[in-house]
């Protein structure tokens, strides 16, 4: 009966031409990779479009009770990681779960819900030099549209020189460079520059004119004074 | 022969010696320069103030307590998105609970915080969006101008940060003010439809933006339009609502390969951005980016005829814009989404909490 409630919804936003302007039948991952001296961290972000819904709910939803478990979260979260793969200098890694983060049903239903999965895999060499980190997504291919993107390393010791993707992006090469530093453990520092606020205030200025003026006529008076006498 | 220094010129002279070492000479000119910007952008600020404060007075007080959060709401600070109401929740003063004088003294707000080409951009967003819902609303979904909202996150103020919000379907503008300094990052700008006529006039509210990125992608050279053209599809924004706080490895070609027309291009297609907020803020954030251009740069994924769907993206220290067609419906270019980031300054981090 809910099913197919939530197909009824789905084809009434279908037909209305206002709907088809939000993606309905495509599923957005977006794919955000952070290189560390030691390991890899991935930000998934998913979002189904309404028309999806019914089909990822059966997958998440396994019990069918409206809600989301967290045994049926953990199961929908391995379901994705074993469709990811990761190699680092050609070596397949391991990607482990960290976090995830689920929105309510509802938020799926109507195609805004964003599903959050966070992975991590050890780097075995932090060898100084050039590194390569090769990363597939092959989840629900035939329904997806992806993007990937490297973040700016938190760590100096990272530096990012080249990433190639392909066409639809599910696909990325990295290739980096390491430093003595990575390699010696250095820990990792943030990629924004500190704060440095321009002064803006003319107050120097307007003192130190003052004081000039200030020692100027001091000056002239004693030299007035001086003649006088 | 020496010349002659009285006694009142070698005080200057040593004073403002004194005063060189901790601020270069030269500076005294720009400090003059930015003493006089300075107050312009403070007199802004008091005008905003001043309409946020007659916008506020003219409604009751179940309205006020909606319109008004405390500086410290981080989650009202980030309840901003590209969807329509019913799909997604604002908090805020809905527009159609607003009576006419109301809504007056709101968009009194926006002009004065904004430039008036950007305050016409966003009444231009929020007519297609009009125009949006009078082509069929589907249930459950609300379009038009009444389901845009206004809030302030902190109280408006000359001295302490605040920060106005506007926004609803397709639009999400958060200016935040601190005295004479603003930033409107993030911002979302959108459109759909993209194109519409309105009293025999043809509207574009992000036409100019795509009139610029085109002009600047064909002017590239055949070395320089390989780098700036990316081999993958961008079907939407990479950091668009819901990611705030990342830091993407920048592509395309660096804004140092660019000729000085070229790179003349690129700051005016930035400025479409840029210069929605009033002048006195944009001008500061355009000189910012000026001043970091050697490490800005700019990509491009797409076709590069004129009037294709094309995605593009400006990206340097302090600045992050993209563009992205969102090629849905079978209409590739009439649905398009935007969003403008300053990584380092979003939301006004850089001004503190009060």
């Amino acid at each position: 009966m809910r099913l197919a409630a939530w197909l009824a919804c789905a084809l009434a936003l279908a037909s209305a031409p206002a709907a088809r302007a939000h993606r309905l039948d495509e599923y957005l991952q977006a794919t955000f990779i952070a290189v560390a001296p030691t390991e890899v961290r991935l930000e998934l972000c998913l979002t189904p479009g309404a028309n999806l819904s019914t089909n990822l709910l059966s997958q998440l939803d396994t019990d069918h009770d409206g809600r989301l478990s967290p045994a049926e979260e953990l199961a929908y979260a391995e379901q994705v990681r074993r469709d990811l793969s990761l190699a680092a200098d050609h070596s397949p890694r391991e990607l482990s779960l960290t976090g995830r983060s689920f929105p309510p049903i509802a938020e799926l239903q109507a195609g805004l819900g964003i599903i959050r999965l966070n992975f991590r895999a050890p780097l075995a060499s932090v060898a100084p030099g050039v590194h390569e980190l090769a990363f597939t997504n092959r989840h629900l291919t035939n329904l997806s549209v992806y993007l990937v993107n490297a973040l700016v390393p938190e760590s100096p010791a990272i530096a990012i020189t080249q990433q190639t993707r392909d066409y639809l992006q599910n696909a990325i090469r990295l290739e980096y460079t390491v430093t003595t530093t990575a390699a010696a453990g250095l820990k990792a520092l943030p990629n924004i520059p500190p704060v440095v606020q321009p002064v803006r205030s003319p107050l120097p200025v307007l003192v130190a004119v003052g004081m000039a003026v200030f020692v100027a006529v001091a000056l002239q008076i004693r030299r007035r004074g001086g003649k006088s006498r | 022969m020496s010349p002659r220094i009285s006694p009142a010129t070698r005080a200057l002279v040593a004073a403002l010696v004194l005063t060189s070492v901790s601020q270069p000479l030269w500076s005294v000119h720009s400090l003059a320069a930015d003493s006089t910007a300075s107050s312009v952008a403070l007199a802004v600020t008091g005008k905003t103030v001043a309409a946020a404060e007659a916008f506020l007075a003219k409604l009751d007080e179940t309205q006020r307590a909606k319109a008004v959060f405390a500086y410290t709401d981080d989650v009202q600070r980030a309840n901003w998105s590209n969807l329509p109401t019913g799909i997604y929740h604002r908090a805020g003063v809905r527009f159609g609970d607003l009576s006419k004088p109301q809504r007056e003294a709101a968009m009194a707000v926006l002009a004065a915080a904004l430039s008036p080409r950007g305050y016409q951009k966003t009444v231009d967003i929020v007519t297609a969006d009009q125009v949006l819902k009078e082509s069929g609303s589907p249930q459950g979904i609300a379009f038009g101008e009444d389901e845009f909202y206004i809030s302030f996150v902190g109280k408006p103020s000359t001295t302490t940060p605040w920060m106005l919000q506007f926004g609803g379907h397709h639009l999400a503008l958060n200016l935040t003010i601190r005295g004479a300094d603003g930033v409107l990052t993030p911002s979302h700008t959108a459109a759909q439809p993209a194109t519409y006529t309105l009293n025999g006039k043809t509207i574009r509210p992000l036409g100019a933006e795509n009139d610029l990125a085109f002009k600047l992608i064909n002017s590239l050279d055949s070395t320089q339009q390989p780098k700036a053209i990316l081999g993958s599809r961008f079907r939407d924004l990479v950091l668009g609502p819901g990611q705030d706080g990342k830091t993407i490895m920048p592509e395309g070609i660096r804004a140092s390969a660019l000729t000085p027309a070229q790179q003349k291009l690129l700051l005016d297609l930035a400025n479409e951005w840029v210069g929605i907020s009033n002048e006195a803020t944009a001008k500061a954030k355009l000189a910012e980016i000026r001043a970091n251009l050697a490490d800005t740069y700019f990509a491009w994924s797409g076709p590069t005829t004129p009037g294709s769907a094309a995605y593009f993206r400006i990206q340097g220290p302090t600045v992050v814009i993209e563009y992205a067609p969102q090629n849905l419906g079978g209409a590739p270019t009439n649905h398009i989404h935007t969003i403008y980031r300053d990584p380092t300054n979003d939301y006004g981090r850089k001004f503190g909490r009060p």
